[in-house]
């Protein structure tokens, strides 16, 4: 009966899959990318010393991406997805084990990434024709992103079954990858660092740094550069391998283990009043609406009005004090300049990672509590309702900016003359900040579209491809093309805008 | 924006609908609507599940732009004035769409102030609309802790704080128990009785027999009666109909009656021992239907014309399963 469940859930999966044009599309997209890595060596093929090995290279590290983009959003909703539906109790009284259920819904999201990896077989063949690549180094490739695969879906199994909502799954799965990935530059500049302010001794800086080369071999991130190495002849089933499949098979027998005790209680998902919770209702209700009820409801319900913004000026003063006082004992010159460099750097980071963040959810809350409609149906046009709404959302961002202004005031100089004018103007930072802002809008697009995983696809639809190019033809382009793809840019932001506008007409009527 | 604002009259329309066309992709919704809604009436909005009914109502609210035809609200095309439209409307969707985080006064609050209202009239407005949902004394409670027919009485008062001339409400009573379906009704009396237009989709046919002045009945994408609930009821397809009450089962002496020169069809009443007796105006009138039924050895108790149900003339008008 349990295995039959699990077939059946499979084959709906797979059905549903394949029906979709959105699957294919996907593939014939990544197909597209591949090819167009394949163009960009052969029309530059005299300045590769091998170019097969150039393009493999490109399309590992490419695999590599999706599949921290398949973790963080297709894996981590696995289980979550039917907590919120409210349709996992259904699937037990269908007969259907915790076992069946994860691997159910597990296998069919595993074998949709394996199909995506086989799409490229063709390529494959065609970097070894173009030289520098054995067959033994793709069938290392292949095996290291496989289990690095069966890892991702381990712990997506394991985070979707011990989590509530999708939200907090993808949440934590970007944490535990992002802190895997770190982890290995900390511990090296640790060692570094405290070696050479003789805290530590010779050992233990190695002991250090074997530890980071350890970590960093635990991920393809280590292992795909051995295996990409000229002369190449380990094994397969490298520590990488090994470790992937081991945690991956652990994490899936502990959310077999933890399933039932996590998953007992099905409850209705509610909005949350964040921070708003911190008065009594009484005050709530006591203090009035603004005039401008749309920028007042985004305010203190998206944002987590002023409480959350003073606590974030807080951490963000706290964190900036912080490493301004470890700069002022390590610079011995320029003090102000690195202190106000750093404040503003971390701001502009803290700033570009905040922003898609916001904006992604500033219509997909409406949607998701189905109030849209009702919003719609104020006597107000649909821009000036979603202005209202970017205003509400807008303050969110006062701590990064008040942070990179107090910077600017400490290292003038650096903001004129290397951010402004080095940066922006000479070394093409305008581009990029158009193409940031193609990419903030596509994410609000995707967002209108798919449930969970807007922000990492938007970024890798917009970033991926520039980041290729500007590693390749774009690395010594003149002016005259890069202004022009800049003006293309705009216009298909504009093209975006359009589009986010008429979905969410359409969003409003169904 | 800049026109003369058209007041509503009791005579004039508040909704006019003609030749409405609308699709989803190749599927047809409606196929060629057209009705009028009278100003300060209840307004019935009948049909099967995919009949048409929301389709039509979230075009009346301008969610949706007619493809053809036109839609007019107090004069208003919806789709070039939707603006005003919506100043002059409220729409209760079938789905709670509520900012659930909210207390029922921010909520109420957040609407008034959406629509414009000034802080010192805002107060006002709240504690009326308050009061007609008999929400008062649940002001400072989250909507996410209310019943389900709470939060529908928190739905029903949002629509009404921006004090609208008409009310869309898409099956306002599903899911409430029979108590807060009562109330609910009550509630819609009262704003009657204000002089509001109210449209009323619903699956309860009793309720809206007993509430409504005026009912459209849409089945397939196209109407199939618009006009007052009496004429509703009094209505017949072809012939007129009388109910016969027999002192006695009829078994064989139905035939007989059927057989009767006039007598177009005799059928029997579910649940009782009576029949429905149509015959030709042409040729016989009801005195003869009386004696054509004691002709046939029929003892009457009781004879009367026969007014249908609403069920019955739901089920007379609309076709078997759904789209």
């Amino acid at each position: 009966m349990a295995a039959r469940g699990t077939f059946a859930l499979v084959e709906r999966a797979m059905r549903v899959d394949t029906r979709l044009a959105r699957t294919h599309l996907i593939r014939l997209g990544f197909a597209l990318l591949i090819l167009l890595f394949v163009v960009q060596v052969q029309l530059g093929i005299a300045n590769y010393s091998a170019p097969g090995r150039d393009v493999f290279r490109s399309m590992c590290w490419v695999n590599f991406f999706l599949l921290n983009l398949a973790g963080v959003s297709f894996f981590s909703t696995v289980i979550t997805e039917e907590k919120e539906e409210l349709t996992l109790g259904l699937l037990r009284m269908a007969g259907i084990s915790p076992v069946g259920i994860l691997l159910g819904k597990v296998t069919p999201r595993l074998l949709g990434v394996i199909l995506l990896l086989s799409v490229q077989l063709p390529f494959t063949i065609l970097a070894i024709t173009l030289g520098g690549v054995s067959i033994d180094q793709i069938f290392a490739a292949y095996v290291a992103l496989l289990a690095f695969a069966v890892l991702m879906a381990g712990l997506g199994a394991f985070l979707s079954t011990v989590c509530a909502r999708s939200s907090l799954a993808a949440s934590l799965t970007t944490a535990t990858l992002a802190t895997v990935f770190i982890t290995p530059y900390l511990l090296r500049d640790t060692g570094r660092e405290m070696f050479r302010a003789k805290d530590i001794s010779v050992t233990t800086r190695e002991t250090l740094y074997e530890a980071a080369e350890t970590v960093e071999q635990t991920t393809p991130l280590g292992s795909l550069d051995v295996i990409l190495t000229t002369g190449f002849n380990g094994s397969p089933l490298s520590f990488q391998v090994i470790v992937d499949l081991s945690c991956g098979a652990a994490l899936f027998l502990m959310a077999w283990a933890l399933f039932d005790v996590f998953t007992r209680n099905e409850a209705v998902s509610t909005p949350a009043r964040g921070m708003m919770a911190l008065f009594s209702k009484r005050v709530a209700s006591q203090s009035r609406v603004w005039n401008h009820a749309i920028v007042w409801k985004d305010f203190n319900f998206l944002t987590g009005g002023v409480t959350a913004i003073v606590i974030k000026l807080l951490a963000y003063s706290i964190l900036m004090g912080a490493m301004s006082m470890m700069i002022s004992k390590r610079v011995r010159t320029d003090v102000t300049d690195n202190v106000g460099a750093t404040l503003m750097a971390s701001m502009l980071t803290a700033l570009i990672v905040e922003i898609p963040i916001y904006l992604s959810r500033l219509f997909r809350e409406e949607l998701r509590w189905q109030t849209w409609s009702c919003l719609t149906l104020l006597p107000k046009s649909m821009t000036r309702v979603a202005l209202g709404k970017l205003a509400g959302v807008a303050p969110a961002f006062l701590p990064a900016i008040i942070v990179f202004t107090v910077g600017a005031f400490i290292a003038p100089r650096f903001f004129e003359n290397y951010l402004f004018k080095r940066i922006f103007i000479r070394e093409d930072g305008w581009y990029w900040v158009l193409q940031y802002i193609l990419a903030v809008h596509v994410i609000v697009m995707l967002s209108l579209i798919v449930k969970w995983g807007a922000v990492p696809f938007g970024i890798s639809v917009v970033v991926v491809p520039n980041v290729i190019f500007m590693a390749t033809a774009g690395r010594n382009a003149p002016d005259t093309i890069l202004v022009s793809i800049g003006v293309c840019t705009f216009l298909i932001t504009l093209f975006f805008q359009w589009l986010i506008i008429r979905q969410l007409k359409t969003l409003a009527a169904t | 924006m800049t026109s003369p604002e058209p007041q509503p009259a009791s005579n004039e329309p508040a909704v006019v609908l003609r030749g409405v066309q609308h699709s989803f992709r190749k599927f047809k919704a409606l196929v060629d609507i057209s009705f009028d809604v009278p100003s300060q009436s209840l307004h019935g909005f009948v049909g099967p599940n995919g009949a048409g009914k929301t389709t039509v109502l979230k075009l009346i609210c301008t969610l949706l732009r007619p493809q053809n035809g036109s839609v007019k609200v107090f004069g208003r095309d919806v789709a070039t004035d939707y603006l005003e439209v919506r100043r002059r409307l409220g729409f209760m969707p079938d789905h709670f769409s509520m900012y659930r985080q909210m207390t029922v006064y921010e909520y109420l609050d957040f609407f008034a102030a959406a629509y414009g209202l000034p802080l010192a009239t805002r107060t006002k407005v709240l504690d009326d609309v308050l009061e007609l949902t008999d929400m008062g004394g649940r002001r400072t409670d989250l909507i996410n802790g209310l019943s389900r027919g709470m939060q529908q009485r928190v739905g029903l008062a949002r629509v009404l704080v921006n004090d609208p001339d008409i009310l869309l409400l898409d099956e306002p009573a599903s899911g409430l128990d029979p108590r807060a379906r009562i109330e609910l009704m009550d509630v819609l009396r009262a704003l009657r009785s204000m002089g509001k237009t109210i449209i009323i989709s619903s699956h309860i046919l009793s309720e809206l027999a007993e509430l409504c002045d005026s009912v459209t009945i849409i089945d397939r994408g196209t109407i199939r009666y618009c006009g007052t609930m009496q004429g509703l009821l009094d209505h017949q397809a072809d012939y007129p109909t009388y109910r016969l009450t027999p002192a006695e089962p009829l078994n064989g002496l139905r035939n007989k009656l059927g057989e009767a020169a006039g007598i177009v069809s005799v059928e029997e009443v579910e649940g009782s021992s009576d029949v429905r007796v149509a015959f030709d105006p042409e040729q016989l009138d009801s005195n003869g239907v009386l004696r054509a039924a004691m002709d046939a050895g029929i003892t009457v108790t009781g004879f009367a014309k026969a007014q249908r149900h609403l069920n019955q003339a739901f089920m007379d008008l609309t076709e078997k399963g759904v789209r």
